[in-house]
């Protein structure tokens, strides 16, 4: 870990958070073909914020719910 | 104009200055010239209305017009009222870094920003790339993405991807929370998770719409790419003369972009920049002294 908060090196930080990366990847693509599909889509940041947040926090939060009501 | 470079640039900056920056600040600074403007410059339709400026760069660029967002000074106005809110210094020069970001890379397009105004109206334009707001953003975006625009905007993608650690969770918590009041405010109604995600999300606009466009405009469409100075020449371009009173402005910095002005003046700041470095004159003290153990070297070898 360096001063600055960060991992020393790629792999590092790779390892540290590679769920989080591949759901930062995949609404990365599902934005992408969206957007490529309808280009409005892509004109306003409050819709991208929106999309991101609802890709790598709602959804994981809901999944991560309905997951443990069935475990119970 | 810029697509993704104002999405980026924030993060690229955040990466060299650390804690001395506060992020949101340095964002919406980096968004603010268009915040207000854009929507105009394209127009949109409202209960059946369309409401769009007649002349669209002048409006966004000129004066009179909106252009004066796109000065130097506009965003040390908004720092100084940010500084006198707030007394942060931080926030307030955050802000204007940001800006002047945002208003030195637009200089990029053939109508260029008002860097210096209100001192003089004159455009600044490196003219790489074609301005075309006029034609209505589905055609400026196919412009943008078929000329030299597109590549500008790629240098920011790939210094950003090459800033990574910017975006890790732990430079978050470690730099950019400490040195930015917003998030700590915002961490009380927020988990750390979703401070993340928004603390990422013009990362993830300016690469993923980066991409998009490209391949919307070229795989989608079929807008030939031009990849010449000024380019796409196959769009309606508007040019820095055509607007404002360029032409006749004899102010000091308009004058100074005269060749013979400029390398005069740029021949000044060197000599002063080497008057005033510590290092520099050490090694101008220096390079007689070697000099004169070269001389004697050659001197020694003669006999």
């Amino acid at each position: 870990m360096r001063r600055d908060g960060s991992p020393s090196d790629l792999r590092a930080g790779l390892a540290a958070g590679r769920r989080e990366l591949a759901l930062y990847l995949a609404a990365g693509v599902l934005y992408v073909a969206i957007g490529v599909s309808f280009p409005e889509f892509m004109f306003s940041w409050v819709v991208a914020a929106a999309f991101l947040v609802v890709c790598v926090v709602v959804v994981p939060a809901v999944v991560r719910r309905l997951g443990s009501r069935e475990r119970a | 104009m810029s697509w993704a470079a104002h999405d980026l640039e924030p993060y690229v900056i955040q990466k060299e200055l650390g804690k001395r920056v506060a992020f949101v600040p340095l964002l919406i600074g980096s968004y603010a010239p268009d915040l207000a403007s854009k929507w105009f410059v394209y127009g949109v339709t409202l209960v059946g209305v369309e409401l769009k400026a007649d002349n669209p760069a002048q409006f966004h660029r000129g004066w009179p017009g909106f252009g004066f967002t796109h000065s130097l000074t506009f965003g040390v106005v908004i720092g100084l009222m940010l500084y006198a809110i707030w007394r942060n210094e931080v926030v307030a020069y955050s802000f204007v870094i940001g800006q002047w970001a945002h208003a030195l890379t637009d200089v990029g397009d053939t109508v260029g920003t008002m860097l210096l105004f209100p001192f003089t109206d004159h455009l600044f334009a490196a003219g790489a790339w074609a301005y075309a707001g006029q034609t209505g953003r589905y055609t400026d975006a196919g412009a943008y993405f078929s000329g030299l625009g597109f590549a500008w905007d790629g240098v920011f993608v790939v210094w950003a991807l090459l800033s990574w650690r910017v975006i890790t969770r732990g430079y978050f918590r470690t730099t950019v929370m400490a040195a930015d009041p917003f998030w700590s405010w915002a961490g009380r109604y927020l988990s750390e998770t979703t401070l993340v995600a928004l603390y990422r999300v013009s990362y993830f606009y300016g690469i993923a719409r980066w991409t998009a466009w490209l391949i919307w405009a070229h795989v989608v469409k079929s807008f030939a790419f031009d990849l010449r100075w000024g380019g796409p020449r196959w769009v309606p371009r508007v040019y820095a003369r055509e607007l404002n009173a360029a032409p006749s402005c004899r102010c000091p910095g308009c004058c100074s972009m005269k060749p013979r002005l400029g390398f005069y003046g740029a021949v000044a700041v060197c000599a002063w920049a080497k008057g005033h470095s510590g290092s520099v004159r050490e090694l101008l003290r220096a390079a007689p002294r070697r000099n004169r153990a070269r001389r004697r070297r050659r001197a020694l070898k003669k006999q």
